[in-house]
């Protein structure tokens, strides 16, 4: 019997799948930094129109809702204070209960000093409210998401339930008169 | 004597290919992150509930309205881009922004902006009027989501 064996080597470890490893990693992160994108609420600014005189028009009092943006966090909706939570819920109630709904207006006031902050919340209450009208819409419609509606779809939906939304700050009067979409 | 013994092919050393790629991998991570504004003012965006992505990052312009970070003055600053401008000269410098884009990009311009929860109104409306003025029409307003315990529940 032959004891004496050839001398073994180490075999080396195979790292040729590292470098597919780090690649994906790689391409990972790339993908990843690349989407965290900011968040926020968008909005369309009404394009100023100088030639065009403020023009005041009557309107139906059950057309208006009127949000007013006093002290800090002190939001009213036609005189009495409301939880800004309870907003969106009151906004959507409105657009779909208004006589009106071609000339329904959102009216949005402030005053110098209130604050940025109940105004972004104010802007994000409506602007979800709007979203949520049309999405139901667009469910009613086409059986799908606002979202994924191709553009003239869009557009019906838009026209069927168009963003009415006015913004005034106190005191300066017409100073944001007409902010519709 | 002219038989030589089977020779092989030597393999290829790839031990240190992962080395070189994580090293482009932290360069990656380090340059995505320098890519940013330097930003001069302090601000502290509110919280909102539902809050849609910027969907691009051509195209927009930053506008950060916040308190200075360095001096002591009271009040509130505006910077575009990596500038601190008057409110007076807002306009001007959208105007040199969209300049620099092309035109699909100026087309799509969007304006995303980052204001402190306190700043009073009036300095808001004002930096409103001068994009309009711009005709800079497409704005976010940026801000975090709330946490989804607080919030209250949405309507289906």
């Amino acid at each position: 019997m032959n004891f004496r064996r050839g001398k073994r080597e180490v075999p080396g470890l195979n790292t040729t799948s590292t470098a597919d490893i780090s690649f994906i990693l790689l391409v990972f992160f790339l993908v990843i930094s690349s989407m965290d994108s900011t968040k926020g609420v968008f909005k369309q600014l009404p394009p100023e129109d100088k030639a065009k005189a403020e023009e005041v028009t009557e309107m139906d009092r059950r057309n208006v809702m009127d949000i007013s943006i006093w002290g800090e966090g002190d939001v009213r909706v036609d005189g009495k204070p409301v939880d800004v939570r309870r907003l969106q819920g009151m906004v959507e109630k409105f657009v779909a209960g208004c006589p009106d709904r071609a000339t329904h207006v959102v009216s949005i006031k402030m005053l110098p000093t209130s604050k940025y902050d109940d105004y972004f919340h104010v802007q994000d209450a409506v602007s979800s409210a709007y979203t949520s009208i049309r999405n139901s819409a667009a469910m009613g419609i086409y059986h799908k998401q606002y979202a994924e509606c191709e553009q003239y779809e869009r557009k019906k939906i838009d026209k069927l339930y168009p963003q009415r939304v006015m913004e005034n700050l106190n005191e300066e009067s017409g100073q944001d008169a007409a902010d519709k979409e | 004597m002219f038989i030589r013994k089977r020779r092989s092919v030597p393999e290829l050393n790839t031990a240190s290919l992962p080395d070189l790629i994580f090293t482009v991998l932290f360069f990656f991570i380090i340059v995505t992150h320098m890519r940013q504004d330097e930003v001069k003012v302090r601000y502290r965006v509110p919280e909102g509930r539902q809050l849609t992505k910027m969907k691009k990052k051509a195209g927009v312009t930053h506008v950060y309205i916040g308190k200075p970070v360095d001096g002591r003055q009271e009040g509130y600053r505006i910077q575009v881009d990596s500038k601190v401008v008057a409110i007076d000269q807002l306009v001007d410098y959208l105007a040199e922004s969209r300049s620099g884009m092309s035109p699909d990009e100026a087309q799509e311009m969007t304006v995303a902006l980052s204001a402190d929860k306190d700043v009073d109104m009036k300095t808001v409306m004002e930096v409103k009027q001068a994009l309009r003025r711009a005709n800079a029409l497409k704005v976010t307003f940026i801000g975090t989501r709330i946490n989804k315990s607080t919030s209250a529940p949405t309507k289906k």
